[in-house]
């Protein structure tokens, strides 16, 4: 007896042949609306991407032939006009900057490091204040740590734990506590990078003039940044900082760790000073678009 | 069939590109509101810098003129 083909069965995979064939047909659907997809995708971007490259070919163009009808005709206007549209032209097309991006990407890319750094510290339990401290050894001089203690009010040496700190400890048991990486580690050592200079090698004072014009004019990440020494805090007002969105749902806790620019003037402060410093309070003022900073200096033996 | 401008023509156009330059390169900033076109702003205060080099040595080529009285 023929066996109709919508009761026939694969030996292999067991589906009605019947079955199979509209699976076939999905997977070629979703293929081609995969290409698709990715035809569209590339429309979008050519249409929103910057068009500088266009508008430089568009007035060189434009500029050599005004040029060359000023040389038919010898008028100096054209000759100038052709000048200047040919020289912004080229301006165009190899002045453009290399890496431009937009500032919503910072704060995307960093929240998962605060959300699993809170997971951790969550399931740990630990309640301490994050502490950043000064690297003592070569290898962790491009490095920032963090120091964060299992009990909240534990008296802690924290000079002498960043002398007794090995290289890439995580958990630490007397005093019972966890060392994080910091979130402005990077952003530091590309400040230091900047300026020229290690941030260990600076005094207070080299960093209050050198590092508000690396951050402002060298990584445009705020409008303005004011380093104020009182006693033995330093209070540092940034203006209108990319990243103060990052402040409107951060906890308590994230906050002390700051985002990767107060973290990398933590950690700027901790090298130049070579002692431990905590993130005291942050105060954002969202209608003046500015936040203060106040870092703590626990000073321990001077260098 | 010449090209229309001097020398001294040059010079003007040379001073005056500098200083809209510097000025531009001052004032740009890809982080104030939403730009259409990117430039990276220290090449811009380079090339600025430069024009500003080339105009001096016209200055130099003038001042060397009178000298010698040519």
């Amino acid at each position: 007896m023929p066996v109709r083909p919508q009761d026939a069965y694969c030996e292999n995979c067991g589906f009605r042949l019947g079955e199979r064939t509209s699976l076939e047909n999905l997977v070629t659907n979703t293929k081609t609306l995969e290409e698709e997809n990715q035809d569209l995708r590339e429309k979008l971007r050519k249409a929103t991407r910057r068009p500088s490259r266009l508008a430089g070919l568009g007035l060189s163009a434009l500029g050599f032939t005004a040029l060359t009808i000023s040389i038919l005709f010898e008028s100096s206007i054209l000759a100038f006009i052709g000048l200047g549209l040919t020289f912004w032209g080229v301006l165009l097309l190899f002045v453009r900057t290399t890496h431009y991006v937009k500032s919503q990407l910072l704060d995307a890319t960093s929240r998962p490091y605060y959300v699993a750094v809170e997971r951790l510290l969550d399931h740990l339990e630990y309640e301490g204040h994050p502490v950043y401290l000064p690297p003592r050894q070569l290898k962790t001089l491009k490095v920032g740590t963090i120091f964060i203690a299992a009990e909240k009010n534990e008296e802690i040496d924290y000079y002498k734990l960043s002398e007794d700190l090995q290289a890439e400890q995580l958990f630490i048991q007397i005093p019972s506590g966890v060392c994080l990486f910091a979130p402005g580690v990077g952003l530091a050592n590309l400040l230091e990078e900047e300026i020229g200079k290690d941030f260990t090698k600076e005094s207070l004072d080299d960093l209050q003039r050198d590092l508000p014009s690396a951050i402002i004019e060298g990584f445009e990440l705020a409008e303005g940044v004011e380093i104020e020494v009182e006693g033995e805090a330093v209070v540092v007002k940034i203006m209108s900082s990319l990243y103060e969105a990052f402040y409107e749902d951060a906890g308590e806790r994230l906050k002390r760790i700051g985002c990767p620019l107060v973290s990398a003037i933590a950690l700027a402060l901790t090298r130049a000073t070579g002692q431990p410093i905590f993130v005291d309070e942050i105060k954002p003022e969202p209608e003046s678009r500015k936040m203060i900073v106040r870092y703590v200096v626990l000073r321990g033996v001077e260098r | 069939m010449n090209f229309p401008l001097t020398f001294w023509d040059m010079s003007l156009w040379l001073v005056v590109t500098a200083i809209i330059l510097l000025a531009t390169s001052e004032l740009l900033s890809p982080y104030y509101g939403r730009t259409g076109i990117a430039l990276d702003k220290r090449k811009l205060r380079m090339i600025a810098l430069v024009m500003g080099i080339l105009f001096m040595g016209t200055v130099v080529v003038r001042i060397i003129g009178i000298i010698t009285g040519s």
